[in-house]
């Protein structure tokens, strides 16, 4: 058994200490009693603040429609910058910004030749690693172009909404089969009102049902082909890729084949230039056989002639006749259903300034020469007189 | 009560003070229980009944947003589909409960028909908004036939998908159908749904409706708050079009609207 403290002797020994126990008891009682009162009376909204049951979960409620304002907002805008991407992802021929071996007339060049006079004429590839854009290079570019079409249906909605669409997002992944672009989005769209935070992100899945991916590898592997053929071989390669059933690539309606002549010079040497002078062949002499003086003191001159004098080297060409090929392609996309028969895409057409349907191409050039060296000429090249 | 007087005389017992601060305490304790088991006893019939009470027009906004949003999601129907559909309107035009709906929007089957016909493009593959932003290039085209075309294809389409029937009206197996108010304004100013009654007479450049007279009856140039009545709920969205801009589209829901229903 314990022995009591002190204090506690003092209290319970003693008949006026348990007066004063009781008292204690009873007056912390009350006083705890009082504080858990107050604490539970201010947590509640009094029923005479005038605020009707479920007021808060209303505004939960409202908070959570905003935001799916937003989000559906971000879905469509989504899906129409797709197509726009797709659009221009084919009409570009699948580069962002330019092949690196260059383009004409608006169709980028998927192999390209050069014949250079620094190369002695001899026909060589523009870029060495060539041309022909792979999956990864379809896929940032449909990404690049998805990327800038996005951002501004974002801008042009946070710039009339309270509530504002974050844009900061992973790298788009783009998925092939039915072509799918996908959007994680690093922030949310935040919400805050007093009581409230609500937080979404505002991620997206969305598809067309065209794989633009897969599309771009079959038109590269038929374009690979074509370089170095006759016109009648590169319409047979052409005629058999083509179908027209609903959904195949179109590859016959715009086809084109065109021969340009040109040719190249090149240096191969030195040559000897010449002057021609004036020289007199027979000079005019009077009876006696003395020469006749004109006022100035000179031989006149009876006939006059010419004399070729050399005067210095000149540079030696060689001339190598070619012929420059060109076959730029628009493949399209079979959809009898169309108005137009092709798959088209709804799009923004920055020179007119309106909306207006358009048909899903793929366009593509592909260049070569083929040089006649036997056909050649030389010729020689002087900076003072001509060649001797 | 020997015991009792035991008690009050004894050192260790109970004294007056004892007891008193025992009653006193529990008193207190009583009180406090009874308050916390009565909140509000003290409050006003009328604070007690708007407490009680919860916000029903609130509630219908959030029903109309709801409702909105679902139709923005809807997907399209294919082709067959949606003539099939309008073949069935086309072939009930003139029965009791529909003919004033097909004059209200204006029905054309063939001309409709022509134009999904021709421009696929505007409903293929695409949910209900993806629609309305399909109809905008015939719309802002600088043709009228484009834009009565647009106008009109809006309004048939929007009606074939979300029409609504009340059945067993006024009598059994009957139907009577409405379709509750959809409106578009490309380019908005502002983001404010109408202040007027019937939006599709003064707001909207697409808009679809059919309300029967029997249950909203036609009221001239009403707003569509008139004190303390609200007669409708409404709800915006806006939607991204290809050029970049932007269209507001209204929805507006009658949450009394079947009670309006005279009785058969």
């Amino acid at each position: 058994m314990t022995t009591p403290t002190k204090p506690m002797k003092l209290l319970s020994g003693n008949k006026r200490g348990m007066d004063y126990y009781v008292f204690i008891v009873s007056l912390v009682g009350v006083l705890m009693l009082s504080f858990i009162t107050f604490s539970l009376f201010t947590k509640q909204y009094s029923l005479s603040s005038g605020l009707s049951t479920g007021t808060e979960q209303f505004r939960v409620l409202k908070t959570y429609a905003a935001a799916e304002k937003a989000l559906l907002f971000a879905d469509d805008a989504a899906r129409l910058a797709l197509e726009q991407a797709a659009y221009k992802y084919g009409k570009s021929g699948f580069y962002y910004s330019g092949a690196p071996c260059g383009s004409n007339g608006g169709y980028n060049y998927w192999a390209k030749d050069e014949i250079l006079q620094k190369n002695d004429c001899v026909p060589q590839p523009a870029n060495p690693s060539g041309c022909y854009p792979d999956e990864p290079m379809m896929k940032w570019t449909l990404s690049t172009f998805f990327y800038y079409d996005f951002y501004k249906f974002v801008s042009k909605f946070n710039s009339i909404s309270e509530v504002k669409i974050p844009f900061n997002y992973e790298p788009f992944g783009v998925a092939t089969g039915s072509t799918q672009i996908i959007g994680i989005s690093k922030d949310p769209i935040t919400i805050s009102i007093p009581n409230v935070k609500y937080e979404v992100k505002p991620g997206f899945r969305e598809s067309i049902n065209r794989d633009l991916i897969g599309d771009g590898s079959s038109v590269v592997a038929v374009a690979k082909q074509l370089a170095g053929k006759s016109e009648k071989e590169a319409k047979k390669i052409v005629s058999s890729a083509d179908s027209s059933d609903a959904g195949s690539l179109d590859w016959n309606e715009k086809f084109a084949y065109s021969k340009a002549k040109n040719s190249c010079l090149y240096a191969i040497g030195s040559c000897t230039c010449c002057e021609t002078i004036e020289t007199c062949e027979e000079y005019e002499f009077d009876e006696e056989g003395n020469p006749v003086l004109d006022d100035d003191g000179k031989i006149i001159c009876k006939k006059k002639g010419t004399s070729e004098v050399p005067v210095g080297d000149g540079t030696e060409y060689r001339t190598i006749p070619y012929d420059s090929f060109d076959i730029p392609m628009s493949v399209r996309v079979n959809d009898p259903a169309s108005g137009t028969s092709h798959k088209q895409y709804l799009v923004y057409d920055e020179a007119a300034k309106k909306e207006v349907l358009k048909e899903l191409e793929y366009n593509f050039a592909v260049n070569w020469i083929e040089d006649h060296p036997e056909d050649s000429t030389t010729s020689c090249s002087c900076g003072t007189g001509h060649p001797c | 009560m020997v015991m009792f007087r035991a008690m009050l005389k004894s050192r260790k017992g109970l004294d007056f003070w004892d007891i008193f601060f025992y009653l006193f305490y529990f008193l207190v304790a009583f009180i406090i229980i009874f308050l916390l088991n009565i909140a509000g006893c003290v409050i006003k019939d009328k604070e007690a009944r708007a407490g009680i009470g919860a916000d029903v027009s609130l509630a219908a906004v959030i029903r109309a947003d709801a409702q909105l949003d679902s139709y923005l999601r809807t997907q399209m129907p294919g082709k067959e589909e949606l003539l099939e559909k309008m073949g069935w309107v086309e072939k009930n035009k003139n029965a009791k409960y529909i003919k004033g709906l097909v004059k209200e929007i204006d029905f054309n089957f063939g001309k409709v028909e022509d134009f999904l016909n021709k421009h696929p493009e505007v409903y293929s593959d695409r949910d209900y908004s993806g629609f309305i932003s399909g109809l905008h290039p015939f719309y802002v085209s600088g043709s009228k036939k484009d834009k009565e075309d647009s106008e009109r294809v809006f309004k048939a389409v929007t009606a074939v998908m979300f029409i609504r029937a009340v059945i067993d009206y006024p009598k059994k197996g009957d139907y009577m159908f409405y379709l509750l108010p959809l409106g578009v304004d490309f380019g908005p100013s502002d983001l404010k749904p109408s202040s007027k009654e019937d939006m599709c007479k003064s707001s909207y450049e697409l808009c679809a409706q059919y309300l029967p007279p029997e249950v909203v009856p036609s009221l001239k140039d009403p707003l569509i708050y008139v004190s303390p009545v609200r007669f409708s709920s409404q709800a915006i969205q806006i939607i991204p079009l290809a050029d970049a801009t932007l269209a507001k589209v209204e929805f507006r829901y009658y949450p009394e609207f079947k009670s309006r229903l005279p009785q058969p």
